[in-house]
């Protein structure tokens, strides 16, 4: 793990400028804790330091120097995972292609890592923290594998530091049998869907011959070296599938390359819940957002799918797909708990749930000791639209305010009159 | 074994996913078209305009709120809703929408097309009418795209599903126009180098079209004047493009601009000046917190996005706190949606108002009920809970705004268009529905109708 | 003045059928669907002058009389066409289902605005004030565009003997034709040169640059056009009452000219709208300017819309290829639509007939929109299957159409007086196993080249639509 030093801010962008401070401890107390997975502490307290959660608990001792935080009438929540998104690569979305990094050349890509131009300082993404979101998974789009998906923290300075898994999984845009764009990706490979079906399972093939002489061979193939992991199950890929025969079709794909698979999307997933059931597989829902499919579909399908999910067992997390709506994520989840899902689960669903479906869980998820200090101070339930976020830590720094509120504060001081 | 085997069967069918109901028979919508009669009995209500009440009643007749109180009783006969645990709140208004257009959005080749009419286009069957109605929608605005400077007429819609297109038309709601400033009247059409291509270009073709206009009307100043004097003479030419242009000019028909940088906005709030119209809303307009004392001080609406930005260039100053500082300030702001998609849930995009600048309960609610209403001249009659307005309401399962939130029946003119109770009741297991309609592949492929 | 000659003719015939001489036909021993009645058998079907001019066991067959034996076969009326554009070179056939890739449109787009704005600076107001609309070709007269192809005979191999014909593209189409789609040359063929406006209200380049890209914006140029067009009206009205002196004389546009027999009702008003809220639509612009009791072309979803079609005395004109709304709508608005929901609204629009004739509502069928492997008969069968009778299946063929493009007098049904346009055929085409054998046209008899015959069966009748 990298070592990272631990600056506290007193306050906003002024501090940012002044002379590094020294590490502190930050102690907020008083305050209603949410840890996620444990029970709620209805007053308590919780310390971080060097960027881990060092206590939390009724009777905490604050350590001597820490910095102490009033928490009374305010909550703590673990900060959220959104588990697909192109925050930091996408920065604004049309007619503008110089700030947009999604959309490679080419159908197989396996090489790329997506996470490696996540922009520390983009206005997007201090959006997107500012709501509470504190990790996300980024994934480039384009062709049938787009790259390799990270798992970033939205945290200062620089893109190093804030990766936390550059190669958390493989992005597949999954063949679409109604032609057009599988998964979320831009256009890829022409031919039938059987044919690049057929494609697909030969690149894996490929991978898989490669993957023996990985790292010895004279004649390195970076696109088949990125793909061993991957191609014999020792990593997770995930399909961006929509329709239900497509999701059908992702399964046994899955099944046949006996790949550890998770989807993505999967907006029909209501109409395979068995399927998806038996294959054991998780699913990264969303964006709730979306409409139904059809026409003659119930109005409500995607909102009413993640209980429908919950109820079948089937792991589960709500996503957003989206850069700049990603802050919206806790949202995606109101619309979840409105249709059916449990209040806890729906917290679930944007916190530890993504966490454990990418392996992460021990670093971030739930506020626990030894945990990454990433975590919302808040006036209430974060999924209640009209909840205040009052700060947001990241590997337990102080997270600045967003440019939406900078501006806001500028011209809330402009004077009356004019013209 | 055969009532283990029905219990099964039974199970199975329980857990089948489930199709949408189907669109209203003639029959069903005939028994929607008058207005209605009905007491919510003992729920919160949210009122927009006089606060929250709890423990009230609502009293509709024919299709108006004819008491809000207390324990009112209705006679004998008349439709009863247990509001007990519900929340009620005016009919949510979509201020800027697109929904139920047939044919393209854009009569995008003239940068000036005031011609088309959203009228003539509206598809009253299209899903996403029901789908809205499901979100609480009881009133969405039509607009023509932003592809022009000037655009066409639009429409004031009621969602009332079932029913014809001209039953759907709010009554005397005033004839408005679409403009649209900055970069998609911009960019429309320019490879065939259509002008304009700048903001300053947008603003002349704006400027020149009213000077046209005033031209125009002149003539028929000097046709009707010789025609009182017993002159024979010939009618000037009718110019469809020209006369809703007029309308504006005389003030009964009204303005509302699509526009995101607050330059461009003030050059619109100039040519108003210098023409002496009134400009009803700016649409979008992202940046109307830069200008928000100009915008006050010439009594225009906000329409604007809860929190979308950074979509396009001219999006980039987008901040999700411009609702809530437009309402600080004094000018009213409204939530939008512009998307089949959002549509359905403003009421969640009407508390990110509160989220964002903290407004209170009633401005983020006004921004999607009255404040619309009045930006479309028809909050006298409908945007709040009020005695002697339209019975247009939604009740909610709970608090509307809160993270559990949904709605539960929509009612128009004192009618129940939607219903989720019995949404829930008509749905026909996927299996079947399948089986009528869709049919398999190989059937509608083999079929060599229509193929090329 | 064809259609004169031929009524004195027959007038003359049905007094003196023997004063025929050398241009007389006939066919007996036939089993004869009259369509207008009984179906006959060893019956005769006696012509004169290509009008037919008795019909029964017991009509007397001129000792002149060319003479087929048709023994053992049947004789039905050609079927009358409601709507294509049979006997136009191709350009001017193309409508919407062959229309050029898309840039081509753009090109030729491109090409047209050039043209029309020669001259007119980019950023002059003109361009934006009073846009000039693609689409209009009210002046056109289909009788002079017509060019019949050497294909013509396929046509008729397949039992249409007559169609109303206009061009496909357009929103004001032109002034259609009703003909016989038999040469040698194009005024031979004409039935009725003037018969009625064909209009659709969609944008004429199927979307592209040009003004209208919407249907919105079209339904603004069919405004605008007709505006105009009552403006010439007033202006003809008033330079007439001040004795044509004193004021310039009125601006005769050919386009607007064109258009005021249509809104003086002296020419019928066809619409071309297939889906629901396009025959809506159709209905309530044709009101707005008082065109009574218009005539919907295509109305794949006309079962929708059977209340306001009564309510407006409204005749239809199905087209036979009972494409799907969407598909048939072009991307515009419905496009998109999953192959099952295709299958789901093609299944849909081959029940329209049958809703149509249960509700009264007068229609007939159109070949226009049909793709080149459909065949009339195998579509009528696909209604039949869903609900038509046999009874009213030979009549939408025939005299329903006849009737509707104002032809009943003239086409629909084999009586003595009508236009002698029969098919012989081989078993009856709607209820078994038939082929045709001869075709006669405009009186002529010919015979059906075998190998030009429409291929029949094969994979419709393997996948069928049951």
């Amino acid at each position: 793990m990298k070592s990272r030093l631990l600056w506290i801010l007193a306050a906003g962008a002024a501090a940012l400028v002044a002379q590094a401070p020294q590490p502190r401890a930050v102690a907020i107390v008083d305050a209603r804790i949410v840890p996620v997975g444990a029970p709620v502490i209805a007053q308590g307290t919780i310390v971080f330091a060097h960027g881990k959660i060092t206590a939390l608990g009724t009777h905490v001792e604050v350590p001597k120097g820490a910095e102490i935080i009033r928490g009374k009438g305010l909550a703590v929540y673990p900060g959220m995972l959104d588990a697909d998104t192109t925050v930091g690569i996408a920065e604004v979305s049309g007619h503008a292609p110089g700030t947009m990094d999604v959309n490679e050349l080419g159908d197989f890509n396996p090489q790329l890592v997506s996470g490696k131009s996540v922009n520390p300082t983009s206005d997007i993404l201090g959006t997107v923290r500012a709501n509470g979101v504190t990790t996300v998974l980024v994934a480039m789009r384009g062709g049938r594998i787009s790259a390799q998906a990270s798992l970033v923290d939205l945290g200062l300075y620089t893109n190093d530091e804030m990766n936390l898994e550059r190669k958390a999984a493989l992005w597949i845009n999954f063949p679409s049998s109604r032609g057009g764009r599988g998964g979320r990706g831009g256009a890829a490979a022409g031919g039938s869907t059987a044919q690049q079906l057929q494609q697909l399972a030969d690149y894996f093939a490929a991978a898989r011959r490669y993957a023996p002489i990985a790292g010895k061979t004279q004649f390195p193939q970076p696109a088949m070296a990125a793909m061993a992991p991957y191609a014999t199950g020792a990593a997770p890929v995930i399909f961006s599938v929509s329709s239900a025969p497509d999701i059908r079709a992702a399964i046994k794909f899955g099944q046949e390359q006996h790949l550890k698979f998770i989807l993505a999307g999967a907006l029909d997933a209501w109409q395979v819940i068995p399927e998806i059931k038996a294959a054991g597989c998780a699913v990264l829902y969303g964006p709730l957002t979306s409409m139904p499919s059809s026409e003659n579909d119930p109005y409500d399908a995607i909102y009413t799918t993640p209980a429908a999910l919950a109820r079948a067992g089937i792991p589960f997390a709500i996503v957003t797909g989206s850069a700049a709506d990603s802050r919206n994520l806790p949202y995606n989840a109101a619309l979840a708990e409105a249709y059916g899902l449990a209040p806890a689960a729906a917290l679930e669903a944007v916190t530890i749930s993504p966490a454990k479906i990418l392996g992460v869980d021990s670093q971030v998820g739930t506020l626990a000791v030894g945990k990454r200090a990433n975590l919302m101070v808040t006036s209430g339930d974060p999924l209640d639209p009209r909840t205040q976020i009052q700060s947001v830590y990241i590997d337990g720094l102080l997270m600045p305010p967003s440019k939406h509120k900078r501006l806001y504060d500028q011209w809330m001081a402009r004077p009356d009159g004019g013209k | 074994m055969n009532r283990c085997f029905r219990y099964a069967a039974l199970l199975t069918l329980a857990a089948l996913p489930l199709a949408a109901q189907a669109y209203p028979t003639p029959q069903q919508a005939a028994g929607l078209a008058a207005p209605g009669d009905m007491l919510i009995s003992n729920a919160t209500v949210l009122t927009a305009s006089h606060g929250r009440l709890e423990n009230t009643s609502i009293l509709v007749r024919a299709g108006k709120i004819t008491a809000i109180g207390p324990k009112l009783t209705a006679p004998a006969g008349t439709p009863v809703i247990d509001g007990t645990g519900k929340f009620v709140i005016p009919g949510i208004i979509d201020e800027h929408s697109h929904t139920a257009v047939d044919g393209g959005v854009n009569e995008g080749a003239p940068s000036v097309s005031a011609m088309a009419r959203i009228k003539d286009v509206i598809n009253p069957h299209d899903i996403n009418i029901y789908r809205q109605l499901a979100g609480g929608v009881t009133i969405i605005h039509i607009f023509h795209g932003s592809a022009n400077e000037i655009g066409g007429e639009d429409a004031v819609v009621r969602l009332k599903w079932g029913l014809p297109v001209d039953e759907m038309l709010y009554p005397n709601a005033p004839q408005g126009i679409k403009f649209a400033l900055g970069e998609n009247p911009k960019q429309t059409a320019n490879p065939h180098g259509r002008y304009p291509a700048t903001r300053q270009g947008v603003n002349d073709a704006i400027r020149t079209t009213f000077i046209a206009a005033q031209e125009y009307r002149r003539r028929w100043d000097d046709y009707h004047a010789a025609v009182a004097r017993g002159e024979t003479v010939y009618p000037p030419r009718t110019n469809l493009n020209l006369e809703p242009i007029v309308g504006i000019l005389e003030g009964k028909v009204l303005v509302h601009s699509h526009s995101y940088v607050s330059a461009e906005m003030q050059g619109l709030i100039d040519i108003s000046d210098e023409f002496h119209f009134h400009i009803a809303t700016l649409e979008h307009c992202l940046e109307a917190y830069k200008i928000v004392n100009e915008i006050k001080a010439h009594n225009i609406g906000c329409s604007t996005f809860a929190d979308d930005w950074s979509y396009k260039m001219e999006a980039v100053d987008g901040i999700a706190y411009n609702a809530a500082l437009l309402e600080h300030k004094g000018v009213r702001a409204a939530i939008n949606s512009d998307s089949d998609e959002r549509a359905r849930r403003l009421y969640q995009d009407a508390a990110k108002v509160i989220h964002y600048g903290d407004v209170t309960e009633e401005q983020a609610l006004q921004t999607i009920t009255l404040n619309p209403a009045w930006m479309l001249g028809i909050d006298k009659t409908v945007g709040s809970i009020d005695v002697g307005k339209d019975a247009d309401l939604a009740i909610f399962n709970g608090d509307p705004f809160g993270p559990s939130a949904l709605v539960e029946k929509t009612i128009i003119d004192g009618r129940v268009f939607f219903d989720r109770a019995q949404d829930l009741a008509n749905r026909k297991p996927v299996a079947m529905y399948e089986r009528l309609f869709k049919p398999p592949l190989s059937l509608g492929l083999a079929d060599d109708g229509g193929g090329q | 003045m064809k259609i004169a000659s031929a009524l004195l003719l027959a007038a003359a015939c049905a007094t003196a059928a023997a004063q025929c001489p050398h241009n007389s036909y006939a066919i007996k021993n036939a089993t004869v669907i009259t369509v207008s009645g009984s179906r006959l058998t060893g019956a005769s079907v006696v012509m004169c002058n290509g009008v037919i001019t008795a019909v029964g066991a017991d009509a007397a067959i001129p000792a002149d009389a060319e003479v087929l034996d048709a023994t053992g076969l049947t004789v039905y009326p050609g079927f009358v066409d409601g709507f294509s554009q049979y006997g136009l070179p191709e350009e001017r056939a193309a409508g919407r289902g062959a229309r050029p890739d898309g840039a081509e449109v753009a090109a030729a787009q491109a090409r047209e605005i050039a043209a029309t704005l020669d001259g007119i600076p980019v950023n002059d107001p003109r361009r934006y004030l009073d846009p000039q609309p693609e689409g209009v070709e009210s002046d056109r007269r289909t009788a002079e565009l017509l060019d019949p192809p050497a294909t013509l005979h396929a046509v008729r191999d397949s039992g249409v003997l007559a169609s109303l014909v206009a061009p496909a593209d357009g929103i004001f189409k032109g002034e259609a034709a009703l003909v016989n789609l038999v040469g040698p040359d194009a005024p031979a063929m004409l039935i009725q040169p003037r018969a009625g406006q064909v209009i659709e209200l969609r944008p004429a380049g199927g979307g592209g640059d040009g003004y209208p890209a919407s249907v919105m914006g079209a339904v603004a140029v069919y405004r605008q056009t007709l505006l105009d067009a009552q403006r010439l009206q007033t202006e003809i009205g008033i330079y007439q009452k001040a004795g044509e002196k004193g004021l310039p004389p009125p601006h005769y546009d050919p386009k607007t000219s064109a258009l005021i027999p249509l809104l003086e009702h002296q020419q019928a008003a066809y619409f071309v709208a297939s889906d629901w809220d396009a025959i809506l639509r159709a209905l309530k612009l044709a009101d707005e300017f008082h065109l009574t009791t218009p005539t919907i072309i295509g109305a794949t979803e006309a079962d929708k819309a059977i209340p306001q079609l009564q309510a407006a005395h409204a005749a239809v004109l199905v087209s036979l290829s009972f494409a799907p709304a969407a598909a048939a709508g072009g991307g515009f608005g419905r496009g998109g639509a999953s192959p099952e929901e295709q299958a789901r609204q093609r299944q849909a629009a081959e029940a329209v007939p049958a809703a149509l004739a249960k509700a009264g509502v007068t229609f007939g069928f159109a070949t226009y929109g049909m793709t080149a492997r459909q065949q009339v008969v195998e579509q009528v069968k696909a209604a039949m299957r869903r609900g038509l009778s046999e009874a009213d299946a030979w009549k939408a063929l025939t005299l329903w159409p006849a009737q509707i493009v104002g032809a009943g007098n003239q086409l629909g049904s084999i009586e003595a007086g009508k236009i002698a346009n029969l098919v012989v055929a081989s078993g009856d085409p709607l209820t078994g196993d038939s082929s045709n054998q001869w075709i006669v046209a405009d009186g002529r008899l010919l015979p059906v080249h075998p190998a030009e015959r429409p291929a029949r069966g094969g994979d419709r009748a393997a996948g069928g639509t049951q």
